[in-house]
């Protein structure tokens, strides 16, 4: 699989380490435990689309946010996850 | 005896060579004293990190590429995040940036560098790491930080025969077996460490 | 002897170059050029294997790697490689072949009589059926022995000392196949300018222009072939891959590929690797992957002597080999009357064309018909024979369902059968990257599926058969694939084809035919032996599925994959079925096409290779002072500096108590250290450590203990503040790219308003520690800018100063417990350091310590690390409940107090002493006193160790609840050994609890 890094280019999966399910978003960090229950361990585990983190760690060292379909490996579409604009 | 400063620990040492000898071998060459610096600019201040680093005669690049002034080279390796390369001190780069608009980490020693060059250069990468080397979808002026046999490796395109590798220093020994038993179909050759140089300067 | 050498002709081979090799011990000749199955043909062999299950005698099928019968066992002793197909491998001068699966010899294989007569008991799932008794343990007695009867080459238990290479090849276009509409795609390609790649798995590009009669550009077939490859070849954007299989296809249009680089020579060079990976990331592909002839399914159809009819003449064009000195033709298609034809102008004795049409087509038959060869339309043969090879075929008029009918038949005495039941496009990688295939009736075959991968079929794999419309298609497909990725020359490369065998071909779909009873084994998967009566058991049984046909009968899962018998077995489970072929589906295509070589896969990650190590600045020392090295995730440390006659116990014990009575020095360049810099880095770390860092003191050091966000202990160190605005984190080696890359996910996602900017810096920075009473004074020699009192560098302080001319940062902390020192420099200063502090220490008796001593100092002192820091622990496990800061939030708060991690049994963290004088291990559990054969588990022994200072064994441990200080315990460790060892609770701070000694 290869997953399209906005700032290196199309490069092979191996270069990635996998960080989960980009829909989740962490409460902050004195909320209660039922709302970090949830964050920390449910998902929705979808077969088909799914909007997931990669960090490039064999690479720029950005995080990804992709969209794969997790049935066949699809990616449709790579955005970088960061506080600075993708052309900064 | 090697010097005990040398992070390939003359497995780089001048006049070694091997594999085939009936080509045009590639010639490898440690890049000495070399200091470097990671800036990252804040949110939304890049113009404000040019600015300060201009009376120093440093330019930003855009795109994934370096430019080179005074002697120094300035790379792009992320958004907001630049690597500096410089032939002699950091320590101005780090006084020349403010704590607002961004931070300097001295990396000066976590670095090896090793210069390849030769007809077989890009023939040699592809070995190692799955991004097209021809000059069109690498061309000179830019750069790629990949991975080379587990080992991560920033490469630096000087012109269409040379290139630049730089990995973490603990690697260079390994990163330096990696490159000679790689080379064994070419032939390699090692020359004289050099100095970073500007592309204008660097011998194909 | 049946097959021969003709005197003329052979494309492929160089007479000029006559070579000998070992075939069975035997001395044999060939050409260059030749195949180990033409040599060994054109020398009279027919006997090239035994098969599988039954050990029955087999010869030549095919000629390419279709081949299911002429398995051979190629080389001696460490590149020794079986299961290597005759009609693949090329000769060289010194080969060493043998055939397989036979003993004492091919001729005269002593499983054959038996198993001929076993057969009955022998058939598909025979292990479930047969036996099966008496008693269970029947199966333990029977199964060596059934294996070591059947099966196929033995490979070799030497190590592999060949060179194996990867690399990666990007390309706009990927033409998969050079015979007609590869050659035509890769030139259209080309010429508009695209990279191209044109990989073909046999040595030479042209694929059936070898056997074709047509002229190309009024030249002959060959010779067109000849000028594609030249113009190829000159041009700097094309690559041509021969003796290249593609042999997968997988996501994002990357395939995979093996070139067997040495394997067809005699002398390798060592400094080229013998196979090389290719990964190719390709624009576009084009599949021109050709199609392989079906054999027919009939009573003998096994021996020796029956072949395709396209190998038959691929032997006769390429390698000048006639298979045998008479010769009938089978098959239901034109194909048929063209070799032979070709058989004839041999000097083969064609006796027969037997075709199962009723109304062959006229021109063809006129032409056999006045060559002198009988023409036997509407009849088949049904029934091969001979014993260790074919001597005749018995033939019978078709009925209207293309079965034998009763009556009329003639036997006609024959060396050599060529049959053709029709031609199975190769759709392998097409239906690897795309969907099902799809069945075509008017074709008679299965073609490629809709892509899901951006290729295109062309040629026979997509079902076309005349050679001019084959080429078209190449060339149209390879248009449309540059011109999409903006190649445009407009110039599509179609030659002008005038082709004799152009006409038009109704095919007679032929199917099984029908054994009687009695006369033999009809063969559908020569490989595997299975028979058509299989396939009829299996449905007969139950299995409707394709899938579990296959696993049942084991059809289709030998080497060759069913290459020559997947339709005629699904043809076979229709007809059972009462189905439509397409009903019953396929099975799933799955890489490799064809064996890959595991060395190919693996490349030059091997031995020495195959993982990087890192080394410290003082690595060289270490080895120098012959240091045993360990390996630590990617690092070497040392672990001893053993002297003469130590044991590694011995070693460490001495070092370990040197270090509590002088001074020692160990070498901590690999602690991972990543700096925190930015207006919000005290924030930061706040968020991330349990306890506070916002307000640590620039030029002080304090331990942190970070969590996982599910409340569980992740990670430790110390965190340093070298100015307002910057601090370096330490943390555990293990854990320092993780806790990095969790650093940089918080600023990216969690927190993107904080101004803080993390990099890794392990590399950066050698580091030593210098322990022990006499730590102080020794550093002192060597640093003049620094007071190193307890007045000028305090207990937790951080300074920095300069050993020479070299800065260093010099941290009051200590592991060991004892006063201590870690210097810390750049790392090309770390050697020069390392020893200069080291000289200035030998008069006050310093040594160097390594990892083990390391361990059993802060075990004396009970400080954690990794063994107790293993993802299952809490703060509170580990005694360090109160470090949790209460005034602001940290990562694993809210999770860290769940119900289960603060019940009153959980396992705690205690100190062992051992009450013998036996050691215990990591991981060995703890039960109870009392009852040493309870089962019940207490805990477990994190870290054990000698300690000097109490002089008895102690250890670590998590026991559940903790148990009182005084507590009698109980150590077993059932799986490595049998003891069980007395142990007391006590505190896990053994030595110096109060910490006077590191405020001396």
């Amino acid at each position: 699989m290869r997953i399209p890094c906005p700032v290196c280019g199309p490069r092979s999966v191996s270069e990635f380490t996998y960080e989960g399910d980009a829909t989740v978003t962490r409460p902050a960090l004195d909320a209660d435990a039922d709302a970090w229950f949830a964050a920390v361990y449910q998902r929705a585990n979808p077969r088909g689309p799914h909007s997931e983190l990669w960090h490039h760690m064999g690479g720029c060292r950005s995080i990804i946010r992709v969209e794969r379909d997790t049935g066949t490996h699809a990616i449709t579409g790579a955005s970088l996850v960061s506080p600075h604009e993708a052309s900064e | 005896m090697a010097d005990p400063r040398d992070p390939f620990a003359g497995a780089l040492a001048d006049g070694q060579s091997g594999g085939r000898t009936n080509g045009e071998p590639i010639r490898i060459a440690p890049i000495v004293g070399v200091a470097a610096a990671q800036v990252q600019a804040w949110p939304g201040r890049k113009a404000d990190l040019a600015h300060s680093l201009a009376p120093l005669g440093l330019t930003l690049p855009d795109g994934l590429a370096f430019t080179e002034t005074g002697g120094r080279l300035c790379g792009r390796i992320a958004p907001g995040r630049y690597l500096i390369f410089s032939p002699d001190t950091v320590a101005d780069i780090a006084t020349a940036v403010p704590g607002s608009v961004g931070a300097v980490a001295d990396l000066s020693h976590a670095r090896a560098g090793v210069r390849i060059s030769g007809g077989s250069v890009e023939a040699l990468l592809a070995k190692g790491a799955a991004l097209p080397f021809d000059p069109a979808g690498f061309p000179p002026g830019t750069l790629a930080q990949t991975s080379i046999h587990h080992m991560g490796v920033l490469i630096l395109r000087r012109s269409e025969t040379v290139f630049d590798l730089y990995v973490l220093t603990s690697f260079a020994r390994s990163f330096a077996d990696w490159l000679t038993d790689a080379c064994r179909e070419f032939g390699w050759i090692t020359a004289h460490p050099t100095r970073l140089a500007p592309t204008a300067d660097v011998p194909a | 002897m049946t097959g021969f050498r003709l005197d003329e002709g052979g494309a492929l081979i160089d007479r000029a170059r006559p070579l000998s090799f070992r075939f069975d011990g035997h001395s044999e000749i060939g050409f260059a050029g030749d195949t180990l199955a033409s040599a060994l043909l054109a020398s009279g062999h027919r006997l090239f294997g035994r098969s599988f299950k039954y050990h029955r005698p087999r010869g030549l099928l095919g000629a390419g790697p279709e081949e299911p019968n002429a398995l051979m066992t190629l080389g001696d002793s460490s590149d020794r490689e079986p299961n290597i197909q005759a009609t693949m491998a090329e000769v060289y001068e010194g080969l060493s072949a043998e055939s397989q699966n036979r003993w004492p010899s091919l001729k005269h294989d002593l499983m054959a009589g038996p198993l001929a007569l076993m057969a009955p008991g022998l058939k598909a799932g025979f292990y479930y059926k047969t036996f099966m008794g008496p008693g269970r343990k029947a199966w333990d007695f029977y199964e060596p022995i059934i294996r070591r009867a059947a099966g196929l080459g033995r490979a070799s238990h030497a190590p592999d000392d060949s060179r194996y290479e990867k690399t990666n090849a990007f390309c706009d276009v990927l033409v998969v196949g050079g015979g007609p509409a590869g050659l035509a795609a890769a030139l259209t390609a080309a010429r508009s300018g695209a990279r191209v790649l044109l990989a073909d798995e046999t040595a030479a590009f042209g694929g059936s222009l070898f056997e074709s009669l047509a002229s190309l550009d009024g030249m002959a077939a060959q010779d067109w072939a000849e000028n594609a490859v030249a113009e190829l070849t000159a041009l700097p954007t094309v690559r041509l891959l021969p003796r290249t299989t593609v042999y997968g296809y997988y996501d994002g249009n990357v395939l995979g590929a093996v070139e067997r680089v040495q394997d067809h020579l005699a002398e390798r060079d060592p400094d080229l690797p013998r196979h090389r990976h290719w990964t190719v990331h390709a624009g576009r592909v084009v599949l021109a992957t050709g199609a392989i002839e079906r054999p027919l399914v009939f009573a003998g159809n096994d021996l020796p002597g029956v072949m395709l009819a396209s190998a038959v003449e691929r032997y006769l064009t390429r390698y000048a080999v006639a298979a045998g000195r008479s010769a009938v033709v089978f098959g239901a298609n034109n194909a048929i009357y063209r070799s032979a034809e070709r058989l004839k102008a041999a000097g083969v004795d064609v006796r027969a064309v037997v075709d199962a049409r009723p109304n062959p087509p006229q021109e063809p038959a006129h032409h056999i018909a006045s060559a002198g060869i009988a023409l036997h339309a509407g009849t088949l043969v049904s029934e091969a024979t001979g014993r260790r090879g074919l001597k005749a075929v018995r033939l019978a008029r078709a009925d209207a369902s293309g079965q034998p009918r009763d009556g009329w038949t003639e036997t006609i005495e024959t060396e050599l059968l060529a049959v053709s039941g029709g031609w199975t496009p190769t759709i392998h990688l097409a239906s690897q990257a795309g969907g099902p295939p799809v069945w075509s009736a008017d074709r008679d075959a299965f073609l490629p599926g809709t892509p899901r991968e951006a290729w295109t079929a062309a040629g026979a794999a997509n079902g076309t058969a005349d050679l001019a419309a084959l080429m078209a298609d190449g060339a149209r497909a390879a248009g449309e694939a540059a011109s999409s990725l903006g190649f445009d020359s407009g110039v599509t490369v179609v030659p002008t084809i005038e082709d004799p065998d152009a006409t038009a071909t109704p095919v007679r779909p032929l199917r099984a035919i029908r054994t009687r009873k009695g006369r033999g084994k009809a063969f559908v998967d020569f490989q595997n032996d299975v028979t058509a009566s299989d396939v009829r058991l299996a449905h007969q049984e139950g299995y409707r599925s394709v899938e579990h046909l296959k696993r049942y009968t084991t059809l289709g899962m030998a080497t060759d994959q069913g290459k020559t018998s997947n339709v005629n077995a699904l043809a076979l489970m229709a007809e059972a079925q009462g189905a439509a072929i397409p009903e019953v589906g396929t099975t799933r295509f799955r890489p490799p096409y064809t064996p890959v070589s595991l060395g190919a896969l693996a490349g030059r990650e091997v031995g020495a290779h195959f993982r990087p190590v890192r080394r410290t600045p003082m690595h060289d020392w270490h080895v120098a002072q012959g240091a045993d090295m360990i390996a630590a995730g990617a690092w070497m440390r040392p672990r001893v500096y053993r002297r003469d006659g130590e044991s590694v116990t011995d070693a460490y014990i001495r070092e370990a108590r040197t270090v509590r009575e002088a001074a020692g020095m160990v070498d901590v360049s690999t602690l991972g250290k990543i700096t925190v810099q930015g207006p919000d880095a005290g924030e930061f770390l706040n968020r991330v450590y349990v306890n506070g860092f916002g307000k640590l003191a620039v030029g002080k050091a304090r331990y942190g203990v970070m969590l996982r966000e599910d409340g569980f202990v992740y990670d430790d160190g110390t965190t340093w503040r070298l100015a307002d605005d910057d601090f370096l984190m330490t943390t555990t080696t293990a854990n320092a790219a993780g806790v990095l890359a969790r650093l940089e996910k918080h600023l990216a996602v969690d927190w993107p308003d904080l101004r803080v900017a993390v990099a890794s810096a392990t590399d950066q920075w050698a580091g030593l520690a210098l322990a022990g009473p006499k730590s102080r004074e020794i550093l002192q020699r060597v640093i003049d800018d620094l007071d190193l009192s307890n007045e000028g560098t305090p207990f937790m302080a951080v300074r920095r100063a300069h050993v020479g001319s070299m800065p260093v940062i010099v941290a009051r902390l200590s592991f060991s417990g004892e006063l201590a020192y870690e210097v810390h420099c750049g790392a090309r200063d770390g050697l020069a350091v390392w020893e200069a502090i080291h000289e200035a220490g030998q008069t006050s008796g310093l040594v160097a310590y390594g990892t083990e001593a390391l361990g059993t100092l802060r075990i004396e002192k009970g400080h954690v690390s990794g063994p107790e820091l293993d993802g299952r622990t809490t703060l509170a496990d580990l005694g360090m409940a109160k470090m949790a800061s209460t005034k602001k939030p940290f990562v694993g708060q809210a999770l860290m107090d769940r119900a289960a991690m603060t019940v009153a049994d959980r396992k705690l963290m205690v100190g062992l002493k051992v009450l013998d004088d036996r050691p215990v291990r990591t991981g060995a559990h703890i039960v109870s006193d009392t009852m040493p054969e309870s089962v019940a588990s207490l805990g477990h022994v994190t870290s054990p160790t000698y300690s000097p200072a109490l002089g008895c064994h102690i250890a670590l441990a998590l026991v559940s609840g903790g148990g009182k200080e005084g507590d009698r315990l109980t150590v077993v460790d059932p799986i490595r050994s049998g003891e069980h060892i007395p142990v007391e609770v006590v505190s896990p701070h053994f030595f110096d609890p109060e910490g006077d000694r590191l405020h001396g």
